[in-house]
């Protein structure tokens, strides 16, 4: 594929991610003679067996900071629970390592800004894993607001809920102290991403999530509000919500299904819905300076091409869609949501529920 | 109070349980769910779960030590409910606990063809959906155990369990919202309805009436309602107009190739191939089927959707009758606290609340 010599890759957590997402790219990769998978480290010796098997080369650790100082490791994969993210890059840095991050980059500000500041400082490449830059779909949809194809006074209304599917290997996602916080941290980091990309700096102007003390919130609605622009994200781990990205403008309205990779919808006026073919695609191989684009087809064209982005930005030093500081503004926003989350109407419980619910909200104990 | 282990708490019935008892402190619930995954649903009531298969004896036994009662609302493998449910019964045996109760399904009668069906007609025999054989297989060998004093086991058939979060409420809103919603017979068939609260207090009302007779009892709301009455309610809570909904001819069923492909996805030899396949296996499979779907034209008007018919939806909506429960109401009394409209405006709120409602 290139004449780059193979990047020598620590993986820092061995968890769903790596097996659902980057395996089947890393693979490709290392057939290619792009990456060489030389380090896996968790905490548990029986995925990293799983794990060797795929990658017979790595050396496995249960300690990032040995894996660093022993692995001669160029890049880290950092897919460890959010809450280890900071220490985990902080090392990779410390180390000399590019950075490839899952979202989070970490859970706070204070984090996010010093592995940002860190990064600038090194020269070394922060990468955060926002795949949804990749998708055809909210691309195009981009290309037609900046174009102004939709008017001014915007306002969008977005929704995202599924059932929580992903076979996790620990309960960390659930719990503060590890994940961050709930759906918001965890989903809410895509979507948000998406739509500050989209419609520009916007602030949190309202936030309401279900969490009791305690716990995290499996359901929020966040209200977000830039110039010209106001609209309204609810995510949700419980159920199949009317998901998609409606927005409204002066000139007529849109209807994205982040997920459908082949078009969007658009209607003028009170006018029929129209269907417009989703137009965007990214550098597929390594070569430079002209290299072949493709348009992602499926969920895992988008994690190859995010790898290739990240690779041409160690050997070639691109831009990576999503560096640093795009993820500060995305946490910024996170922390001030939930900063100002008050209890969530929930007007199909029982008034008993619904004041209980209320009163034992995750914020009311932060407060006493 | 009585202290209630729920197997199955990760499922939108145990979820309600879980919200319940920690929202009023009326009953004392111990969570039990058999991956991680299954606390999403829990995680902001804070880590109060415990992890155990429920299909094996030793795992599940230190979860429900010291409980008053055990109730099975795990899905599980349709092809094996029968093994897990009296894992779950001898796990009880096994740690003393009393009650064991049991969430099976009417869909062990089929379509009730005979109006003269009660709680211990005999089940359908070769029904043509795994999972109403797996319930079946998993009741036959409960009744087995009817006669173990040591714990007494009450099945419970509730019919589609609706309300908040149930499938049933999502499933018609999100093609309603498509247009692709449909009634088949003018919807004219038996919608054996009930509401998410009414089972959950019928089940509390089951562990209060301790010591329970073991035995099978059917479980639903008390109005009689079809299809239309159904969907009309839900139509009126969407704002959308009930005209939109399609009217389609009752005919016998004929499966389309997808849908039969469908139906091999979900049988327990289709399950298994999706399972053995490797991550890149499955991707270039996704790949290819992507490459089939053709791209769209510049610009195309955007199609109207297009109702498709399920064996599950044909079957469903011929149902002709209403199972009897007054053997429920005989033995524990009239326990549904919800009006079939009442809980419709619950379930407004909700849709509402999840979006499907038009703007």
């Amino acid at each position: 594929m290139s004449a780059i010599k193979p990047l020598k890759l620590a993986i820092i957590g061995c968890g769903a991610v790596i097996d659902e997402l980057h395996v089947p790219s890393l693979r490709r990769l290392t057939r290619q003679g792009a990456v060489r998978v030389t380090a896996l480290v968790d905490r548990s010796k029986e995925r990293m067996a799983r794990f060797k098997r795929v990658f017979p080369e790595a050396v496995c650790f249960e300690d990032a900071a040995a894996a660093f100082r022993s692995a001669g490791a160029e890049a880290a994969l950092v897919a460890s629970p959010p809450g280890l993210h900071r220490a985990h890059v902080e090392a990779a840095f410390s180390n000399g390592c590019h950075v490839l991050c899952e979202k989070p980059l970490a859970t706070s500000v204070k984090d996010v800004t010093e592995l940002a500041g860190m990064s600038e400082r090194l020269g070394l490449i922060l990468m955060v894993g926002l795949t949804r830059r990749f998708f055809p779909s909210l691309a195009t949809a981009g290309a037609m607001l900046r174009a102004g194809d939709l008017g001014g006074q915007v306002e969008f209304r977005c929704h995202e809920g599924g059932v929580y599917q992903w076979p996790i290997a620990s309960d960390a996602p659930f719990r503060r102290e590890a994940g961050g916080g709930g759906v918001l941290m965890d989903k809410g980091v895509h979507v948000l991403d998406s739509l500050l990309w989209l419609f520009g700096p916007m602030s949190v102007v309202g936030a309401e999530d279900d969490a009791l003390a305690g716990g995290v919130e499996g359901n929020c609605r966040v209200k977000l509000a830039g110039k010209e622009v106001r609209g309204v994200m609810q995510l949700s781990w419980d159920q199949e919500t009317a998901n998609g990205l409606h927005i409204k403008g002066s000139f007529g309205e849109m209807r994205v299904d982040p997920n459908e990779f082949r078009w969007i919808e658009l209607r003028r006026a009170q006018g029929a819905w129209e269907r417009r073919p989703c137009r965007s695609s990214w550098p597929a191989s390594l070569k430079a300076p002209a290299p072949t684009t493709k348009a992602p087809r499926v969920y895992e064209d988008c994690i190859y091409m995010q790898w290739i982005q990240f690779l041409r930005a160690v050997a070639l030093g691109e831009p990576v869609p999503v560096d640093g500081r795009a993820a500060l503004t995305v946490a910024a926003q996170i922390e001030a949501a939930y900063a100002s989350a008050a209890p969530l109407p929930q007007p199909w419980l029982s008034a008993e529920e619904q004041t209980a619910a209320a009163r034992r909200h995750w914020r009311n104990g932060a407060k006493q | 109070m009585k202290r209630i282990a729920v197997l199955g708490a990760g499922g939108f019935v145990g979820a309600r349980f879980v919200e319940f008892a920690t929202l009023t402190g009326a009953v004392e619930v111990v969570p039990v769910i058999r991956s991680f995954k299954g606390a999403a649903r829990l995680a902001r009531f804070g880590p109060c779960w415990r992890r155990a298969d429920a299909g094996i004896v030793e795992e599940l036994g230190p979860a429900i030590a010291n409980c008053d009662a055990v109730v099975n609302l795990t899905l599980g493998d349709f092809g094996d409910l029968a093994g897990p449910a009296v894992a779950m019964f001898d796990a009880c045996a096994a740690r003393k606990v009393p009650l064991f109760i049991h969430l099976s399904s009417a869909e062990v009668f089929g379509r009730m063809e005979d109006a003269g069906l009660h709680d211990d007609s005999p089940p359908v025999t070769g029904h043509w959906m795994e999972y109403a054989r797996g319930k079946i297989a998993a009741e036959q060998a409960l009744r087995e155990r009817f006669r173990d004093t040591r714990v007494a086991c009450v099945i419970l058939r509730p019919g589609l369990i609706w309300g908040p979060r149930s499938p049933w409420v999502v499933g018609p809103a999100r093609q309603m919202a498509a247009g692709s919603a449909f009634l088949l017979g003018e919807g004219r068939g038996i919608c054996n309805l009930i509401y998410l609260d009414n089972l959950f207090h019928s089940i509390l009302g089951v562990v209060e009436h301790t010591p329970a007779a073991s035995g099978c009892y059917n479980v639903a709301d008390d109005e009689v309602h079809t299809w239309s009455d159904y969907y009309q309610a839900l139509a009126r809570e969407l704002g959308i107009e009930f005209a939109e909904v399609h009217q389609l001819a009752a005919l016998e069923f004929r499966q389309s190739l997808l849908g039969r492909l469908d139906g091999i996805k979900q049988t327990q030899v289709g399950k298994r191939i999706k399972k053995a396949l490797s991550k890149p296996a499955k991707q270039r499979i996704k790949r290819l089927l992507s490459l089939l779907q053709k791209a769209p034209p510049d610009s195309g008007l955007a199609p109207v959707g297009a109702p498709n018919v399920t064996q599950s939806d044909w079957h469903l909506q011929n149902t002709l009758h209403k199972p009897p429960t007054e053997k429920f109401t005989r033995a524990f009394g009239s326990l549904n606290r919800f009006s079939f409209d009442a809980a419709m405006a619950q379930t407004g709120q909700w849709l509402r609340f999840a979006g499907f409602a038009r703007q």
